[in-house]
């Protein structure tokens, strides 16, 4: 088979391309299903106490009250009041640096870590907190939760949509750029078989050829995908302690797509890899077929 | 004036009880789609050791005719028999081993561009599998029995029309086929040198016939007793 031509090259170019589309593909939907799952979790073991800012209210002892009723109830595996620095930092976005929390009438907050195998009674915790502390709610994240899940179940349903719209595009994509490389070609197939050449050896000796070209369209692709995904979970990482990064990570967590989304992208430069090479060999079958012996009134 | 020699060669394959014919046609027709019959009523045989010229005008069908001879085409009608064997019952897995004895060259040479003239002209044999050790020398004379010994490793963009003729015809050779056919083997050479490959032709034929020298190396060009040239006038039927 001839090195590289143009023909060859443009399918290796395309391939690389669509492969790269379909692993940042598997790597989003990856991400978002991770996340999801982050979400549910995270938010199920943790409900927040808010403690609302009042007339002549002594908000650090509110908070400790708060504090210490939540941990005298059971279920409750352990709670801490969100400190100032930590507070600011969270409505930094909004208010800007080095805001004095103590001027404004902010909420503030306990976050109570819960069992989730035998979670405390909402009801009873609610009642004691409005007994102690009457600017105290308390939130149980239940309809957050209920919202959250349901959006991010509908978030992964649109991702593999969208994923399995990508794959069939890939493979039709990667059929035709392979056949319109294999035309090219078309002369040699011709060459080979009318010097005796066997059609399983022709067959084979393309298929041979463009897996080669395949898993190099693919494997680029792929591998441009996988490092830019480790850039941003690098780039998240080092960033962590700004606001920004606290919004990005409050949403995707360190922004890495796991070993799901890796396995993926491994998985489609192999796919994509035998599909090139099996529509070589279709297309060589099929020409062979064409050219061998064939009836002029077939023909 | 076009020009369709089919030349062929005689090897101990081929079973003396068939009377020498390596190839018939037997009332051969042979029609595209629903249109006239381009053959009609081909009737001929081709027998070892004999030279054959086939003319006829442009459109005449002997191109038609050579794709059938080497299994490209099957007729509409009427027999064909290939080194002994009835085209009409060969299986498609037959059809490598049968053009294996066939060897045929191109009116337009068909040579892969991206390999050099020695890998065009092993090519039949690497494609049956077998190691350039046993071939390498094999090729090397042969090729350098068409003269082209100082163009071993040049590649067909840069041969002249004569020496992608040469290559060609070397290619067909390689494999000491029983017949060789080729299409308009002077069609795009000047007089010279459609002159001098005749005579490479001629010379390939009865040197080959003698056994245990694989290629006439040893032979001078223009020295080879040829067997007389049949005419195709032979044949009955139109073309």
């Amino acid at each position: 088979m001839p090195a590289g031509n143009v023909a060859g090259r443009a399918m290796t170019t395309v391939i690389a391309i669509m492969t790269f589309l379909a692993a940042l593909t598997v790597g989003a939907v990856s991400l978002v299903a991770d996340t999801a799952g982050r979400w549910q979790n995270d938010i199920s073991d943790e409900i927040t106490i808010q403690v609302k800012p009042a007339e002549g209210i002594d908000m650090p002892q509110a908070l400790e009250t708060a504090r210490q009723i939540a941990l005298q109830t059971p279920g409750v595996q352990g709670a801490s009041v969100l400190d100032e620095a930590a507070t600011g930092r969270l409505l930094e976005p909004w208010l800007g640096e080095g805001v004095d929390l103590s001027e404004l009438p902010v909420p503030r907050l306990v976050i109570v870590s819960i069992d989730t195998d035998d979670p405390p009674n909402f009801a009873f915790m609610r009642e004691e907190l409005k007994a102690a502390v009457p600017e105290a709610d308390l939130d149980d994240h239940r309809a957050w939760v209920s919202r959250l899940v349901t959006m991010a179940r509908t978030v992964v349903l649109i991702g593999v949509f969208v994923l399995s719209l990508v794959i069939v595009a890939t493979t039709l994509t990667v059929i035709f750029a392979t056949r319109g490389a294999m035309s090219g070609n078309r002369h040699i197939v011709e060459v080979l078989h009318f010097v005796g050449a066997r059609s399983s050896f022709i067959a084979r000796e393309f298929e041979r050829h463009f897996l080669r070209l395949g898993l190099i369209g693919a494997a680029t692709g792929g591998l441009v995908a996988i490092v830019l995904f480790a850039l941003l979970g690098y780039f998240t990482a080092a960033n962590r302690q700004t606001p920004e990064a606290d919004q990005i990570s409050a949403l995707f967590g360190s922004f890495t797509i796991g070993w799901t989304g890796y396995a993926g992208v491994l998985l489609l430069i192999a796919t994509v890899a035998t599909l090139t090479a099996l529509t070589s060999r279709w297309t060589v079958t099929r020409h062979l077929a064409e050219i061998d012996m064939i009836s002029p009134v077939e023909s | 004036m076009a020009i369709l020699l089919a030349l062929t060669v005689a090897t101990s394959r081929i079973s003396e009880e068939r009377g020498f014919r390596l190839i018939r046609f037997e009332n051969v027709g042979l029609r595209y789609d629903m249109g006239p019959e381009v053959l009609r009523d081909l009737t001929f045989e081709i027998r070892r050791q004999s030279f054959q010229f086939l003319t006829g005008p442009s459109g005449a069908g002997k191109t038609s005719l050579l794709r059938m001879l080497f299994l490209a085409l099957r007729p509409t009608r009427g027999l064909i028999t290939v080194l002994g064997r009835d085209v009409a019952t060969l299986s498609r897995k037959d059809l490598p081993s049968i053009r294996r004895r066939i060897g045929v060259v191109f009116q337009d040479f068909r040579l892969l561009d991206h390999m050099t003239t020695y890998e065009n002209v092993a090519l039949p044999l690497r494609v049956r599998g077998k190691e350039e050790r046993e071939y390498r020398q094999d090729v090397v004379d042969l090729i350098k029995w068409v003269g082209l010994g100082e163009r071993m490793n040049a590649l067909p963009i840069v041969l002249s029309g004569g020496e992608k003729q040469r290559a060609a015809i070397a290619r067909a050779l390689i494999d000491q086929p029983d017949v060789l056919l080729a299409d308009e083997p002077t069609g795009n050479v000047d007089a010279p040198l459609a002159r001098r490959l005749l005579r490479l032709f001629m010379e390939a034929q009865p040197v080959r016939h003698r056994r245990g020298h694989r290629h006439p190396r040893s032979r001078p060009h223009g020295t080879g007793g040829c067997a007389p040239a049949d005419s195709f006038g032979r044949t009955t039927g139109n073309l």
